[in-house]
């Protein structure tokens, strides 16, 4: 009686269930287009967006208003305006896209305006020379070329 | 900040001077200044005595060299901990997740990955769910994310190609000795 009660339990649930075997279409075309589109619609709201730029050998995640120090006295007066176009990526609050390695430059545009040229704080180099009453005290210190970016705007995604 | 000698004012702690009195020695003077700037908040004989202020000093200097000279590899390092500690958040390898990134020729650098897993979390998480697939398509072993989280991810393994190729790093500089100027060419040579 038993048996023949839990036997015919089993048997309701394994009509119940789905298979995870059973072919699924997933049409990821269409998947895709449809990303696209809620990502273009993200975009067109004005959100504030993040982009990861590659400049002067580094790579920097930046967005609206901030301050990056570029090592080195670069060929840039101070008030220039330039576009950072080696993107590698770009997101906001419900997306992210990814470069492979580079996006678009025509998507994407970063403007940045160079702020201030200026040396970095000196740091020490400093050689003592044991039994050689040697010490050399060199205080170092670097030229930076200091970038603020004035705005990450992607578009035509 | 050097107030002190705008101010003609000499507090400095434990000073062998007396505060506004004519200074003994100007040469000796300015020595102990400018050791006293390095040495007037340590400990014990290292602020009170001449001798142990030089001896802290020496130390202090070799300390900063030692910053300056590995603050880039510390960076990169401390970079690589940081998404390494991330991945393990997310049940993925460090190893498996940098590889599928370079054969998605997705370059992203450790720091910069560091700081999307610290400030864009979700951004990383992406990430991480899109290196996941592909590496269980690769036939690496991946614990699946739990499916209350989990993104549904649409990408098949013939995105993957060969990675880039590194660039090549010399960490100690040049092999050579590059200051002597090659010797002028003969007229026969031009």
């Amino acid at each position: 009686m038993l048996r023949s009660m839990t036997r015919g339990i089993f048997s309701k649930i394994a009509k119940n269930r789905r298979f995870s075997t059973e072919p699924q279409i997933i049409e990821t075309e269409k998947v895709q287009q449809e990303v696209l589109e809620a990502i273009s619609k993200e975009v067109s709201s004005s959100s504030r967006l993040f982009a990861i730029v590659y400049v002067n050998g580094r790579q920097w995640k930046v967005s609206d208003g901030d301050l990056i120090s570029l090592e080195g006295n670069l060929p840039l007066n101070v008030g220039d305006e330039i576009k950072l176009e080696k993107v590698l990526m770009v997101g906001g609050t419900n997306f992210s896209i990814f470069g492979r390695p580079f996006l678009d430059s025509n998507s994407v545009e970063v403007d940045a305006v160079v702020v201030e040229k200026n040396t970095t704080n000196p740091e020490l180099k400093y050689v003592h020379l044991n039994h050689n009453q040697t010490k050399i005290v060199n205080w170092k210190s670097d030229e930076a070329t200091v970038l603020r970016i004035k705005s990450v705007i992607a578009k035509n995604i | 900040m050097r107030l002190s000698s705008i101010l003609s004012l000499r507090r400095i702690v434990n000073s062998g001077f007396h505060p506004f009195q004519v200074i003994p020695k100007p040469d000796m003077w300015r020595k102990r200044e400018q050791l006293q700037q390095f040495t007037a908040w340590q400990y014990a004989s290292e602020r009170t005595t001449v001798k142990g202020a030089y001896r802290k000093q020496d130390k202090l200097f070799h300390y900063l060299n030692m910053q300056r000279e590995d603050e880039k590899l510390t960076e990169k390092y401390h970079a690589e901990q940081r998404v390494s500690t991330a991945l393990a958040e997310h049940d993925m390898e460090y190893s498996k997740f940098k590889s599928i990134l370079s054969k998605s020729h997705i370059l992203l650098d450790n720091i910069v990955l560091a700081q999307l897993a610290i400030y864009e979390p979700r951004s990383f998480k992406s990430l991480v769910s899109f290196a996941k697939e592909l590496a269980r398509q690769e036939g690496m072993s991946v614990i699946p994310d739990d499916a209350e989280f989990s993104y549904d991810v649409h990408v098949d393994n013939s995105i993957l190609r060969d990675p880039l190729p590194r660039a090549v790093e010399y960490p100690r500089g040049a092999a050579e000795n590059h200051t002597n100027k090659p010797r002028k060419l003969r007229p026969d040579e031009f």
